[in-house]
């Protein structure tokens, strides 16, 4: 009865803030929406489809077969279907780049004088006459991009020259490959969970032990103690209510998670079974903060500096193996590295790693034993 | 003496709350002059005016005998503040916070004076976030004496100390009076009232509903005692015992009296005829409190 | 020297340069920025590295030849060629049979964009090595254009884009606190009761919320020439200029935010989404046409995005016409020029209401 009278006032409280209603439920849903829709389109078929310019500038005219397929080559890029590239005369290699500088075009292709001399060894003469194109480009990304496209469209026209259309006795496959799985990658799944992870340490770095600190520094624990309410009964109801705002940010986001297509996995045992886990292990960092950290004026700053730190080096976003070097070793023992690649390899049917299980537990036992031992502390207790 | 500050017909009015409605002062020099009223009666809102932080909706302000239309850097120069809620760059020690209002002012008393006299020392090198409340007043108090002014601003200084503090600040106060400044007190504690204050005004619903000297309030009550008591029968009705008016008052009743002794044998031949217990009995002098008592039909911190 | 001002400015440094939280996002999170995505993209260089191409089954040495500029791993079995992609030993497979290949690729983050580049490479290999393919009829040479008044890389604008990401954080949250926390907490009113004037507030404030995206600005472009080799060329004054004039601007934008939101903690909330979107729409960390189309639009709008230009274009590494950089700062001064008054006016004054 004490439990959930206390609970009740605790969850009312969390509820009523603003601050962790959007941090924990709408801040991690907000960047999932974002995040799958910039990066999700680049692994369906098709991938990316940019927005990119040419010029092409003829130092001389070409002609015959050169001009018809190279003309073809250009206008087959821009009339394929969801394609957004197209391809502009300019006068001279100068106005070319001017343009490329005012970022009107992304590269410029030029044709050199003479190039239309391969047309014999097109025909199949025996000729050794190779034509180069040149490729002006900047370093940006878009530059870069109509760079590599260019060179893929060039390598491809070689072939269709040579073969004079045939088809080439050679057929294709393609695997993707997923970490020791076959599962074909899908940028939702590989997102979702860091999501979910996401809300759950927002309540463990920021809500729980800015959340108690303020309780203490505010004279509500005093009052609790001096009530028949016990020191168990309160925690319990802490965690409940951690919990119940967790279980919102869970539900908006797998809610959300049905218009993005993820994998029906995330509603499986072993997945719900290993976010409950995560969820344990997780909230217990926030104790241990607590257990070593008594002002909410050194705690603010200590929580948002972990927090950040934790969410860019523990794969959250990208894999740990863009870490450099140097700061790999915060990304191994960061217990929400192993939880992700947890929560992963059941949405791509992997093994789960025991690393994702004993580094966690191992962070768990010692946060917890942490927070027993300077419990009186924390509570500010005499 | 001098008037310093003189104010007639201040009106301040949000919206329809009249927050102050018509209030005249006048504040004299090298004088404790205490605002004393309950919470949202105006003091703070009538003291902001006086010091500039907030623009009257009418009236006239006038310092050191004339009239000013805002509280320019002039007059700036020659106040010194202590604000209701005391807060300060947190990341600041006390020196340093002390030197840096001194900084705002063409004349400053030293830093090391001021940590001195309001024994700071052991927490000159502290940052402000680590003092305690009594620590911070003791600070916000420097701060407010810092350009030596005339008149010292104090907006209920010692709301939230514990007694001891409370008197440690009472000290201080006194102490501003006896190096000739004058300080504009405003509180809700009749007793810090009644030790402090040389003049006080009553202030309530915006409006000045008594002035004095503190004896003068008290005597204007025309009492000379009160006379509680707690008495162990549930039917007892204290008009059969007593012509002068009687409060209950949290569970006990008060009876003001000019005439103690008579007061007293009636009711111990009441308990007595009865066979009645007094559970607890007090006799004290009338105080402020009566007097907002009197004036109101309400207690100052009800 | 006003000795007013100057007091207030000494004490707006103490307490902004001990201030853990501002320092830590304003100086050090550009820092962690720097080296995460400094790798990535140092490891992408100019897209010009080599791949490394694991094969197995049935095939003449000579294939290699086709995979040239990229290196050839062989592997005995299809399971080995498998495992050696997921160890990350090879960026894609192949497993030649007499006319059928298949090509294993890692789908993960790290290769979205380039997988499909692979691909294809690998693919039109195995064509000219399947047809005895002797020499490209056509080939293309590539030359970098300099967009600026020097050759820049890919890290080069990831620099910059930090640099303008660093200056659009350091100058809102520093409004919002100063003009939000400060007014909250009682420390303007306190300020209020001395002779000081407003602008002195405002201005000193400013100061050294400038100095401070200064020095941050200062440690991202050391860091990355220490880290990286970026050199970037700025000229001082063209560099102080743009400091100062998108500080402003930013602290401007600041203004709006908590004029918008005007409680201190929602305006908070409020800018640290901004914050979020404006990283990933300005093109600092992908390119803006990755962006889906219907959103592009959003990139133009947003105020970092023409710091981030003003800035590549101080580093000589992005063209602009003189008129339009000096317009830009004009606006920035202009912009943040008039909300930083209109702050003054509305929190640092006396309440009128």
């Amino acid at each position: 009865m004490k439990v959930r009278s206390l609970t009740t006032a605790m969850i009312k409280d969390h509820f009523r803030t603003f601050e962790v209603i959007f941090w924990t439920v709408l801040f991690p849903t907000g960047l999932f929406i974002l995040f799958t829709s910039i990066f999700s389109q680049v692994f369906t078929e098709g991938g990316v489809e940019p927005d990119l310019h040419y010029g092409v500038h003829y130092e001389e005219s070409t002609y015959g077969l050169t001009d018809g397929i190279f003309r073809g080559v250009f206008h087959e890029m821009e009339s394929a279907e969801g394609s957004d590239f197209t391809f502009r005369e300019v006068d001279s290699r100068e106005a070319g780049i001017e343009l490329m500088r005012d970022e009107e075009i992304d590269a410029l292709i030029e044709f050199p004088p003479g190039f239309s001399e391969i047309n014999e060894r097109i025909i199949g003469e025996d000729s050794e006459e190779t034509g180069t194109l040149q490729l002006y480009h900047t370093s940006r990304s878009e530059s870069l991009l109509a760079r590599d496209i260019f060179h893929s469209v060039i390598d491809e026209a070689n072939l269709q020259i040579v073969t004079q259309g045939q088809e080439i006795p050679m057929e294709f496959e393609q695997q993707t490959v997923t970490e020791e799985g076959e599962e074909d990658f899908r940028y939702e799944n590989f997102i979702f969970p860091a999501m979910l992870l996401l809300s759950i340490l927002t309540i463990s770095f920021f809500d729980m032990p800015l959340g108690l600190l303020d309780y203490v520094e505010r004279g509500v624990l005093k009052k609790i103690n001096a009530s028949p309410v016990k020191p168990r009964h309160y925690y319990i109801a802490l965690m409940a209510t951690q919990f119940a705002v967790l279980l919102l940010a869970m539900a908006v986001l797998y809610l959300t998670s049905t218009f993005y297509d993820v994998s029906a996995r995330i509603y499986s045992l072993a997945f719900i079974a290993y976010l409950l886990f995560s969820s344990i292990t997780a909230l217990s960092f926030g104790l241990l903060l607590s257990a070593f950290i008594k002002k909410t004026a050194t705690m603010a700053p200590v929580s948002n500096i972990l927090f950040f730190i934790t969410m860019f080096l523990s794969g959250l976003y990208f894999e740990v193996e863009v870490v450099p070097g140097f700061l790999r070793w915060y990304s191994v023992i960061n217990p929400a590295t192993h939880l992700v690649n947890g929560l992963r390899a059941i949405l791509f049917e992997n093994p789960i790693p025991t690393a994702s299980f004993y580094i966690p537990v191992l962070w768990f036992a010692g946060s917890l034993g942490a927070f027993i031992i300077n419990q009186k502390k924390v509570m500010q207790s005499e | 003496m001098e008037k310093v500050i003189e104010v007639k017909n201040l009106r301040k009015t949000y919206k329809e709350v009249k927050a102050v409605d018509g209030i005249d002062l006048e504040i004299r020099e090298k004088q404790i002059l205490a605002i004393l009223g309950p919470n949202g009666a105006g003091k703070t809102t009538t003291v902001e005016m006086l010091e500039g932080l907030r623009k009257p909706t009418d009236g006239e302000i006038y310092y050191f005998g004339e009239q000013v239309k805002s509280v320019d850097q002039k007059i700036k120069e020659r106040i010194g503040v202590q604000l209701q809620k005391t807060t300060f760059f947190e990341n600041l020690k006390v020196k340093e916070i002390i030197t840096a209002f001194g900084g705002l002012y063409e004349k400053r008393l030293p830093t090391d004076l001021l940590i001195e006299k309001f024994n700071l020392k052991e927490k000159r090198n502290d940052y402000m976030k680590n003092l305690s409340g009594g620590q911070v007043q003791r600070v916000a108090l420097a701060c407010a004496v810092v350009n030596d002014p005339d008149i010292v601003f104090l907006d209920e200084p010692t709301t939230g100390l514990d007694p001891q503090a409370r008197r440690n600040m009472w000290d201080e106060i006194r102490r501003l009076k006896e190096e000739d400044k004058t300080v504009v007190l405003t509180t809700h504690y009749m007793e810090e009232a009644e030790e402090l204050a040389d003049y006080v005004y009553i202030i309530d619903h915006g409006k000045i509903i008594a002035m004095g000297t503190v004896d003068e309030l008290i005597k204007s009550l025309d009492e000379s005692s009160v006379v509680s008591f707690e008495i162990e029968q549930e039917d007892f009705d204290p008009e059969t015992v007593f012509k002068e008016p009687v409060e209950r008052i949290n569970g006990k009743y008060e009876v003001r009296t000019e005439d103690v002794e008579k007061t007293l044998a009636k009711l111990f031949s009441y308990t007595r005829e009865q066979d009645v217990l007094i559970a607890d009995m007090n006799i004290r002098k009338p105080n402020l409190e009566d007097v907002f008592l009197n004036l109101t039909g309400r207690k100052l911190r009800e | 020297m006003n000795n007013r001002f100057v007091n207030l400015t000494k004490t707006f440094m103490k307490e902004t340069f001990r201030n853990k939280l501002d320092i830590f996002f304003t100086m050090l999170f550009p820092v962690l920025f720097i080296i995460i995505f400094g790798n990535l993209f140092m490891l992408g260089g100019n897209g010009e590295e080599a791949w490394d191409i694991g094969i197995a089954g049935e095939y003449e040495s000579d294939i290699e030849a086709y995979f040239s500029p990229h290196e050839m791993a062989t592997y005995d079995s299809e399971v080995e060629l498998q495992q050696a992609l997921e160890d990350g030993a090879v960026d894609v497979g192949v497993h030649l049979r007499e006319e059928t290949a298949t090509v294993y690729l890692l789908e993960s983050f790290q290769s979205m964009g380039e997988g499909i580049f692979l691909q294809q490479f690998v693919e039109n290999a195995i064509r000219k090595y399947a047809i005895d393919f002797e020499e490209e009829i056509t080939t293309v040479e590539d030359q970098l254009v300099a967009a600026g008044d020097v050759e820049a890389f890919e890290i080069d604008y990831l620099v910059t884009g930090i640099m303008g990401l660093s200056l659009l954080s350091g100058g809102m949250f520093a409004t919002i606190g100063v003009f939000g926390r400060y007014k909250k907490q009682g420390v303007i009113k306190r300020f209020m009761a001395t002779p000081m004037k407003p602008w002195e507030f405002v201005v000193s404030a400013s100061l050294t919320k400038v100095l401070l995206n200064f020095l941050s600005i200062l440690v991202i472009v050391y860091l990355a020439r220490f880290l990286y080799g970026v050199t970037l060329g700025f000229h001082w004054g063209i560099f102080l200029t743009i400091i100062l004039t998108s500080s402003i601007g930013m602290m401007g934008f600041g203004v709006l935010v908590l004029l918008v939101f005007k409680k201190t903690d929602t305006a908070l909330t409020g800018a640290s989404i901004l914050y979020v979107i404006m990283t990933f729409f300005s093109g600092v960390y992908f390119p803006v046409a990755f962006i889906p189309d219907q959103f592009q639009w959003v990139s133009r709008l947003l105020p970092v995005t023409y710091i981030i230009d003003v800035l590549r274009y101080g580093a000589g590494i992005e063209t602009m016409s003189r008129a339009y950089f000096i317009s830009l700062n004009l606006a920035f001064v202009a912009i943040g020029g008039v909300l930083l008054v209109f702050a003054s006016k509305k929190f640092v004054s006396v309440e009128k209401q």
